[in-house]
């Protein structure tokens, strides 16, 4: 038999009151009917050994007061939660690590996975005994410590009540790097410093992971740590999951869109599912489709004459995971882009930038490389309403607020390097994976020299010639600057000459277009930005408003100061469904993205049979039940209600002793 | 007769009844036929309807003695003379009246009960009285108060009617000492005789020296504790404070089944205790319930019980 302390000490304080209060109002109770008698003779003769030690004989005489301390005595000891110890021992260290990920929202057990891991933690806990210490993690993608070491039981419970579901994604890095933290002090420390010694001993500790196991396995050595995973959840649940949502523009037709959505059947029963989009909050339309076990399938939605508005894409299915039954696709508004051209003259890239498909997409306007240091121009530059700049062998002294793309010039960022002028090269090498350099071909393209570019780190190669990288494009701040290392034509005194033949080839458009789409915006996408739970949300919005409001699902407006920067990064992404950015006070839209959980791991609700953390593999634990207590508390409850009834019967009966 | 039954009130009592109250007619009549039973024999002073030891003037005859000079010529029994030659004198036993007294104890506890324990004190007092009366016996009755009430003596059925105007104008009296009442009486009263005392015997002090005295007296003594059927069989709930209506004195109980039968155990010890005192000195100890009526009291449990016949 053990306890449990349930109270703390004022309420212990206040709990070993009450037994005296109840004897105390007992006797206050008494308000004694004045009865005239011929003569208290008899009766002070009959009460006169009753008089010795009176109140204990009116204790001894009173059965309901019996009762009644007699329940206080239950509830009492209900209070010291008293029950039997489990087979097994929790150590004397232990550390529950409960998943609060997306996929812990699973009903495949009653009433979620996060609700049964929280109880068996509880259970876990009361199995404690009195000097043991422990510690409460939830992780996601990121660990939250809600409680460091500590045996104080109430602390612990609190720590695990407070726990809440979470739409992020999982990873058990983090947490287990807390974890660690005392168990392998070491770890943290400088190895190659020398002077770093280890200050604290190692403290071994048990790690419960109590997690469906849908992560990677992450790679960090337990050291002083042994780990038990406990499987929340069973392993056979039924989870239909929306794995994509995108939506596209249809090129051939203006005002025709089209919406396409990958859907996985990760149970083993084939299901029916009927995929209902709405635009707007309107239905647009249905499809109904059968997917095998295991497998999965894709559904395409036509939608004629929509421009704007936010699509949600719903499946009706009976599944146990409801979170990825739903996927959320804003639509962009079209939008022009303004596309500056710094050049003096180049007909090739002028000709390419106005075919008619390049005009429908953007707006182009010429300047004089001569003119790039006035101050409108700087203004121009410096206010994040352009979206890409072509410098045609030119640079600016600054890079502006807006993507760019370099040819036959650098840009004026260390970062960049090039080589010597060499020629003539052959293009070995072309990355056709990348959007710019999509359906473009340039094995037969003649150049007669350029330049070896060294990429600033992050950078994407995409042209490789037998001198070095010719193209490449390379993330600056949000922004992407590309540059390819050769002018198209050279100009001398005597005019300009060409320097390749690209611009004659049909590829030398479709590569103007593809930058255009590419580093102007992702404007065929006509898709807005999704990001998924709990990631960071990179908008791209125009300068002129210096405050932005973020309207998320739930409605509670953020109001978020820009300080100048061109970007704005958005983090509290954690509810599924549509953000709307506006200027704030104002009911533009300015830019609108969703938040999707499109995570296979996520969906794949399967428990896991064992997780690997490591190298080691950690088994899942069959069963809890020899860990937890059994309790009584319960039992003394009754006891109690029960002694109530007796006490409430003995009143009304008048039943006497 | 209602208003009397009623306790705790002194304005209704008495004046407002009548006499057949106390006594009705069918009791009287059955009364006259008792006669009071001493089993002592006293001496009275006037010519009574109870034969005494004493040889007199009767029609009863006793003995024969021998004659003596001096003796009066006219109890001689001549015949006698004339067959012996001897001169016998011819003895009666002489008729002797009684004197009884009825000690009435008036204090406020007598005033409990439905009828009151006082009310039927007085009724036996006067059912007594009468068939006192009616034999000659020379009674009185005397009230135990602050101060003795006592009655002038009666004697013969005529003296009825001021014997129940004196029974019915007593009320309960303020508190009073038993023994200093039996005391005061003792005092005025030193001839022998019945006396008959009627109480509840709860005096704080002890009954004892009352009773010692009247033995002392050296006189027939009968004790008639009068108890009420709430004393014997009280009808109480609950967590009560009984007050004492003489002395204000509180007794804190929680009525309980164990409390009834504690008390009833009490009273039992209490009454055996007083029935050996009494006859271990002589006395005749007799229990009496307030709500039996004087008929049944009188008419059949003392009589069953010997104090008349």
């Amino acid at each position: 038999m053990s306890w449990i302390n349930m109270l703390s000490w004022w309420q212990w304080l206040i709990m070993a009151a009450v037994p005296p209060l109840v004897v105390m109002l007992y006797f206050l109770k008494l308000r004694r009917v004045p009865v005239k008698v011929p003569s208290t003779y008899l009766w002070q003769r009959t009460i006169e050994d009753l008089h010795v030690n009176s109140i204990w004989q009116r204790l001894r005489k009173n059965l309901l007061l019996l009762l009644q301390l007699l329940v206080l005595a239950a509830l009492i000891l209900a209070c010291l939660r008293p029950g039997f110890r489990g087979e097994e021992n929790l150590g004397n260290r232990s550390i529950f690590m409960i998943d609060n990920s997306c996929s812990m929202q699973a009903t495949d057990v009653e009433p979620t996975r996060l609700a049964s891991a929280k109880k068996q933690a509880l259970e876990m806990l009361d199995a404690m005994t009195g000097s043991d210490v422990a510690m409460v993690i939830a992780f996601n993608d990121r660990a939250d410590v809600k409680q460091g070491f500590t045996s104080d039981r109430r602390q612990l419970r609190a720590a695990i009540e407070s726990i809440q579901a979470t739409n992020r994604t999982t990873d058990l890095n983090e947490a287990l790097r807390a974890a660690s933290g005392l168990a392998n002090p070491g770890r943290t420390s400088q190895v190659k410093d020398m002077t770093d010694i280890q200050v604290a001993d190692a403290i071994p500790a048990n790690i419960y992971i109590l997690s469906d196991g849908g992560f990677a396995a992450p790679q960090l050595d337990l050291g002083n740590l042994s780990a038990e995973y406990i499987p929340i959840g069973t392993e056979l649940p039924s989870n239909v999951a929306i794995l994509g949502f995108t939506v596209d523009r249809n090129v051939e037709k203006t005002g025709k869109i089209e919406a396409f959505a990958r859907l996985y059947n990760f149970g083993l029963e084939p299901i029916t599912v009927a995929a209902t989009l709405s635009l707007n909050g309107e239905l647009v339309d249905s499809s109904e489709l059968t997917l095998d076990p295991e497998s999965g399938d894709g559904v395409t939605f036509p939608i004629e004459n929509a421009t704007e508005g936010q699509l949600k894409l719903e499946l009706e299915a009976e599944d146990d995971f409801k979170s990825d039954n739903v996927a959320y696709a804003g639509l962009d508004p079209p939008r022009q882009l303004e596309v500056v051209l710094v050049t003096e003259g180049n007909v090739a890239l002028e000709t390419a930038l106005k075919t008619e498909y390049a005009q429908s997409l953007a707006t182009l306007r010429s300047v004089d490389p001569a003119s790039l240091n006035s101050p409108e121009s700087v203004q121009l530059a410096q206010s994040g309403d352009i979206d890409l700049f072509i410098y045609d062998q030119c640079a600016p002294e600054k890079l502006p607020e807006s993507n760019t793309l370099f040819i036959g010039s650098m840009p004026p960022d260390e970062r960049w390097k090039a080589s010597a002028m060499s020629g003539p090269l052959f293009v070995i090498d072309s990355n056709k994976a990348h959007p710019m350099l999509q359906y473009v071909d340039l094995g037969t393209v003649r150049i007669v020299e350029g330049q070896a570019l060294t990429l600033p780190e992050g950078g994407t190669e995409l042209v490789r010639t037998d001198a070095g990288i010719l193209a490449g494009v390379a993330p600056r701040e949000g922004y992407q600057d590309a540059v390819l290392a050769m002018a198209l034509s050279k100009r001398g005194t005597d005019g300009s000459t060409p320097n390749t033949d690209w611009p004659i080839k049909r590829s030398f458009p479709v590569f103007l277009l593809n930058s255009l789409e590419y580093l102007g915006g992702a404007v065929s996408s006509a898709g807005a930005k999704t990001v998924q739970p709990g990631q960071p949300a990179v908008l791209n919005l125009a300068t002129r408003f210096d405050k932005v409001e973020i309207e998320p699902p739930s409605g509670k407006k953020v109001e978020i100061d820009r300080t100048g920067q061109p970007q704005l990064i958005y983090t509290q992404t954690d509810d599924l469904g549509f953000y709307l950015a506006r200027p704030a006070k104002m009911d533009r839209l300015l830019q609108l993205f969703t938040v999707n959980l499109f995570s296979e791991q996520e969906s794949n609700i399967k428990i896991a049979s064992e997780v690997q953390i490591g190298t080691q593999a950690v088994a899942a634990k069959a069963t809890q039940s020899e860990i937890v207590r059994v309790e009584y508390w319960r039992w003394l409850l009754g006891l109690a209600l029960l002694v109530l009834v007796i006490e409430w019967y003995l009143y009304n009966r008048r039943v006497a002793i | 007769m209602s208003a009397i039954f009623e306790p705790h009130t002194k304005h209704n009592m008495a004046k407002t009844t009548t006499e057949q109250d106390l006594l009705p007619p069918q009791l009287l009549a059955r009364l006259e036929r008792l006669e009071l039973v001493s089993r002592k024999i006293f001496r009275g002073r006037l010519k009574g309807e109870r034969r005494s030891r004493r040889k007199g003037q009767s029609v009863e005859f006793a003995d024969f003695r021998n004659y003596v000079p001096g003796d009066d010529l006219r109890f001689v029994d001549w015949n006698l003379y004339a067959r012996l030659d001897k001169l016998f004198l011819k003895l009666f036993l002489e008729e002797e009246d009684l004197h009884v007294y009825f000690l009435v104890d008036a204090s406020p506890s007598m005033n409990f009960g439905n009828p009151t324990k006082f009310f039927a004190a007085k009724q036996v007092a006067a059912a007594l009285s009468f068939v006192g009366m009616c034999r000659g016996d020379r009674v009185r009755i005397e009230f135990l108060g602050a101060e003795n009430q006592s009655s002038p003596v009666l004697r013969g059925r005529s003296q009825l009617w001021r014997m129940s105007d004196f029974v019915q104008a007593i009320e309960p009296e303020q508190i009073c000492n038993l023994t200093d009442a039996v005391k005061r009486f003792c005092l005025k009263n030193t001839g022998r005789g019945i006396v008959v005392l009627i109480s509840d015997l709860m005096d704080k002090s002890g009954y004892e020296p009352a009773l010692r005295l009247l033995v002392g007296q050296q006189m027939d003594v009968f004790v008639l504790h009068m108890l009420s059927p709430e004393e014997m069989d009280p009808d109480l709930k609950g967590d009560l404070k009984l007050v004492d209506c003489e002395d204000d004195d509180e007794a804190e109980v929680s009525v309980s089944t164990a409390l009834l039968k504690k008390y009833k155990a009490t009273l039992a010890a209490y009454v055996d205790q007083a029935r050996r005192f009494c006859s271990q000195r002589g006395m005749t100890y007799l229990l009496a319930r307030s709500d039996q009526g004087a008929d049944v009291l009188v008419g059949q449990y003392l009589l069953e019980r010997g104090l008349v016949r």
